[in-house]
């Protein structure tokens, strides 16, 4: 995957750079909007990173730009603000989604991935992997063919993990990512051990391989 | 009690208006008395002269006991003296039965070449009726006049006053955080129209002040924005080191949490100013549905505290609000009883058409009401809240005129909004 992060913030945009390109992904950054502009002329890519305030200009220009150009890239909106207006006039304008900073690397990957899924021609709807396999569309997953009936929110527990396949993820990240808002209200992620405890079950109940590993205090991990 | 100003006034002026009365009360008195007293010396100079004109060169000292006998205010004596006096005397008035005053005038005569004294005298007034009449006349003179000063003050009060009213009242309603102007009608009167123009500027003034304070506070949580973002991504890449020790990993756990925490306190600090500053539109909610929802949404953490909850919510409860406030509303309710309760705790929610209550058991005394909603004020120093969300809950339930109750019973405590 090929993915622009137009961010000024060097630091941030490194970070988002070493979490996606350590995911498969291949990034470049561009720091300013004119650059942002001369990348998005020469090269194509899946998914691009906008944040809004840039030292010469406005990121909804270049979603402009995008759209009087017709180019099909995914944009996902990383903004400091937090309103409904800004939200509405930049899905208005073309992006696909909206991340408000600060946000979790973890997050942000999977929404790129899903978003390159739901772009791409004939959406690649189904994620395996090895003995897992998952429909999207459908919801159903299987394990060894066979079907699994897992909650709403094990299955997005699920996805989230092997979204981030290698990568520890921080108790808060996965609490925030199954309860949004909800979640950073409160210091008590106990309800994401008992999540990943019983989609652990479930799982190697079907003849599933345990990949999810207990990282010290700190988090999950799906691995091979 | 305070006493208006104009009362004030009147009250001045009345004690202004009986002292004057007072002294010239006195003054008219002797005033008088000095003109009487002149005037009835001239008359018995000239009553004297007349005797001597017309009387004079006929009488004999014969018939000086007959004169005297029909001549009560003038009579023939030895002489006193040789020179003319005055004199003033009491005599017994035989009809009214008290003294009255007289003046006399004692003069030389010649009767058949022998001195006599005459004696012309006139009565005059009477000090008590005199000074009874004046005072009357004066009496019904003050209580005209403070009648008079009395109403006038009255229609004062309520036409030249009134643009200071109007002022006061304007001021009365204005609230600075609702960003009105202050509203005021021009005045003819050269003071209310300073006054209203001060008023204007230290307003327009307080409100910049105000605006630059409040934009201070959102562009600097915005601004934390991208900083706390590079913080939180740099702990999720630092989480990916295979070498990190047990020891490291807990510093990481507890530095995560915090991070979380600051990133908790920013979100409600900028809502908080979202709150104060944008028109938030209303629509039709079903709060019951709403109310069910959030219960779903918080089954989590109730299971994390294993708390029991009794819901008695009744079935479609409507209420014209906006859904973003009251879901930030039950939000709030719903995570303090949370937050402040204890494992195996119980939380009960209650909904009627008229009121949300949600009572929680928990281990903290009863909270002291004053502090309750003023911002960054703890309830428990060591507890998860930032402080801030009883000051959100607070300022939505002002921009909705509702009411939020706060109770303590048998160690429960209890949030009651009527709506």
């Amino acid at each position: 995957m090929k993915i622009l992060i137009v961010e000024d913030e060097k630091l941030l945009s490194r970070s988002i750079q070493e979490y996606l390109e350590s995911s498969n992904c291949v990034c470049e950054i561009a720091s300013t909007k004119n650059d942002a502009f001369l990348k998005i002329s020469l090269y194509e890519y899946d998914c691009i990173l906008l944040d809004l305030s840039l030292p010469d200009g406005h990121g909804f220009e270049i979603l402009k730009e995008l759209k009087s150009k017709n180019k099909t890239e995914g944009v996902i909106i990383i903004s400091a603000k937090e309103n409904l207006e800004t939200r509405i006039e930049g899905l208005q304008l073309g992006a696909d989604d909206y991340l408000t900073k600060p946000f979790h690397l973890s997050e942000l990957l999977v929404r790129i991935q899903a978003l390159i899924r739901r772009k791409q021609f004939q959406g690649q709807n189904l994620i395996t992997f090895n003995e897992i396999s998952i429909d999207i569309l459908s919801k159903n997953v299987l394990v060894n063919s066979k079907l699994v009936s897992l909650t709403k929110k094990e299955l997005e527990l699920l996805l989230f993990l092997i979204g981030n396949q290698g990568k520890v993820l921080s108790k808060s990240s996965i609490a925030e990512h199954l309860s949004g808002d909800m979640a950073d209200m409160f210091d008590n992620h106990d309800f994401v051990y008992a999540h990943i405890k019983n989609l652990k079950k479930k799982l190697v109940e079907f003849g599933a391989v345990d990949y999810v590993k207990s990282v010290y205090g700190i988090g999950y991990k799906w691995e091979l | 009690m305070r006493k208006k100003l104009l009362n004030k006034t009147l009250q001045l002026y009345a004690i202004y208006s009986i002292l004057i009365l007072l002294i010239s009360c006195f003054a008219f008195y002797f005033f008088l008395k000095k003109i009487y007293v002149g005037e009835t010396h001239e008359a018995l100079v000239l009553k004297s002269k007349m005797f001597e004109s017309t009387y004079q060169n006929k009488l004999k000292i014969d018939e000086i006991a007959t004169w005297n006998k029909y001549n009560t205010n003038q009579k023939i004596v030895v002489l006193k003296s040789k020179h003319k006096t005055f004199k003033e005397i009491e005599v017994f008035d035989i009809i009214e039965k008290e003294k009255i005053p007289f003046l006399e005038y004692q003069h030389p005569i010649l009767i058949e070449n022998k001195l006599f004294t005459l004696q012309t005298k006139d009565n005059l007034f009477e000090k008590e009726d005199i000074i009874k009449s004046i005072l009357m006349l004066f009496v019904f003179l003050l209580v005209f006049l403070i009648l008079g000063l009395f109403i006038l003050t009255q229609i004062i009060s309520v036409k030249i006053w009134r643009p200071f009213y109007q002022t006061l009242n304007s001021i009365k309603s204005f609230e600075i955080d609702k960003m009105t102007k202050f509203e005021y009608s021009e005045s003819k009167i050269e003071e209310f129209q300073n006054l209203n123009q001060a008023f204007e500027n230290l307003i327009n003034t307080n409100l910049g002040i105000y605006q630059n304070q409040r934009e201070f506070v959102e562009n600097a949580a915005h601004e934390l924005q991208t900083p706390l973002a590079i913080f939180q991504n740099q702990l999720a890449l630092l989480i990916q080191n295979k070498d990190l020790t047990v020891e490291q990993a807990g510093i990481i756990q507890k530095i995560n949490l915090t991070v979380a925490r600051l990133n908790r306190l920013n979100k409600n600090l900028l809502f908080l100013s979202k709150l104060e500053k944008t028109d938030f539109e209303k629509q039709e909610v079903n709060l019951s549905k709403m109310m069910q929802e959030h219960t779903v949404l918080f089954a989590e953490q109730f299971d994390a505290h294993h708390l029991i909850i009794q819901s008695n919510l009744k079935e479609n409860v409507i209420l014209r609000a906006n859904q973003q406030l009251l879901e930030s509303v039950l939000f709030n309710l719903l995570s303090n009883a949370v937050k402040h309760n204890y494992i195996n705790g119980k939380i009960e929610i209650i909904l009627t058409n008229t009121y949300i209550k949600v009572i929680n058991t928990s281990l903290n005394q009863e909270l002291v009401k004053e502090n309750l909603y003023v911002r960054f004020q703890k309830i428990n120093p060591s507890s998860e809240g930032n402080g801030l969300g009883l000051s959100i809950l607070k300022k939505i339930v002002e921009i909705n005129n509702w009411e939020i109750v706060y109770e303590y019973e048998n160690n429960l405590h209890a949030f009651q909004l009527n709506f």
